[in-house]
């Protein structure tokens, strides 16, 4: 039950890996666009994505776009791997304690979905 | 140390939010503001085509219907933008970003040809400032965002060019002298309820 990559699990990583898990192969977000998004600052978000991209788990392109420095994040394939197994670990351990689902917190009280290998899955957390 | 329910359920919310917002983020972040651009061009240009005299204007040797100036002015501008806004201000990039400007391409050099194939049997300047060329023309940037729409930019994309062409035939075919107020209020107005649809999408996501 604890076989899940713990760099994964603190939050604020596990919000950045979820936040780059809709990205088509080969997009890649903008580091601002992160950072706004997730509401971080400059230093917390490249903090985490150091460590994230020590383990590869996620890939870190700089590049100049008009001789203006921009920055990309992508997951890289072990990180994709390695969070479609965490969000798996976490669903089969609410499965086991057959958990009574927490309302959605997302607005308009739609269940948001997360895409595993290709199939379209609602957190156990989320179904009812 | 094992992970308690409570503790997965918790991490799977915050996984399932997240997930929604960038989905949200990067699908509509850049787009709204394409489509309010473009809506504010289609309605000041349709109806300044509307309403401006049946006028050529002549410039030595080459001759503008005055209804069609206003987009002579406004495209070159608006291009720009457009494109200034997908490279700035899109949260993502990627592959598909060369392919969907090759696209685009691609439907407008079509448009393009067969006008310029179609020329010599035309009176040019009627031609411009009429409404089924226009209705042509209005129709190739739908047919670009249905194909987006099916290459995954979202389905929404389909349903908004197909409604926009919808829309261009509804009021060629019913309302042919009111035809570019028509376009200005329908076509123009539904670009900027898409755009402000989409930025209130990221924005409150």
């Amino acid at each position: 039950m604890s076989d899940f990559n713990r760099t994964i699990h603190e939050p604020t990583r596990l919000r950045i890996m979820a936040a780059l898990m809709p990205l088509a192969p080969g997009e890649r977000m903008h580091f601002v666009d992160l950072r706004d998004m997730l509401k971080l600052t400059d230093g917390n978000l490249g903090a985490h994505l150091l460590k994230l991209e020590a383990e590869d788990l996620v890939k870190v392109d700089k590049e100049f776009i008009s001789r203006k420095p921009r920055t990309f994040i992508s997951l890289s394939a072990r990180g994709k791997s390695e969070f479609e197994d965490y969000i798996r670990v976490l669903n089969g351990i609410l499965s086991a304690s057959q958990i009574k689902p927490s309302p959605s917190r997302s607005k308009g009280g739609k269940k948001p979905e997360i895409i595993v290998q290709g199939v379209h899955r609602v957190p156990n957390a989320l179904k009812g | 140390m094992p992970l308690s329910t409570d503790e997965a359920a918790r991490s799977l919310d915050d996984v399932a939010v997240v997930h929604n917002r960038s989905q949200k983020w990067t699908r509509f972040k850049g787009p709204d503001l394409q489509y309010i651009l473009w809506g504010i061009v289609w309605v000041v240009s349709f109806t300044l085509q509307q309403f401006l005299p049946d006028r050529i204007l002549h410039f030595g040797n080459f001759s503008l219907p005055l209804r069609v100036l206003p987009w002579y002015i406004l495209l070159p501008p608006a291009i720009l933008v457009t494109i200034l806004i997908a490279r700035k201000r899109s949260a993502v990039s990627g592959p598909e970003d060369k392919r969907i400007g090759i696209l685009w391409g691609v439907l407008f050099g079509y448009a393009f040809l067969w006008t310029m194939l179609l020329w010599p049997f035309i009176d040019a300047n009627r031609f411009l400032a009429s409404p089924r060329p226009t209705a042509l023309i209005s129709t190739v940037p739908m047919a670009a965002y249905i194909m987006m729409g099916l290459w995954g930019c979202g389905n929404y994309m389909i349903w908004l060019g197909l409604s926009m062409i919808a829309l261009t035939l509804i009021g060629l075919f019913l309302l042919p002298a009111w035809f570019y107020i028509w376009m200005a209020v329908f076509g123009g107005g539904a670009l900027l309820i898409a755009g402000i649809h989409s930025r209130r999408q990221w924005r409150q996501a």
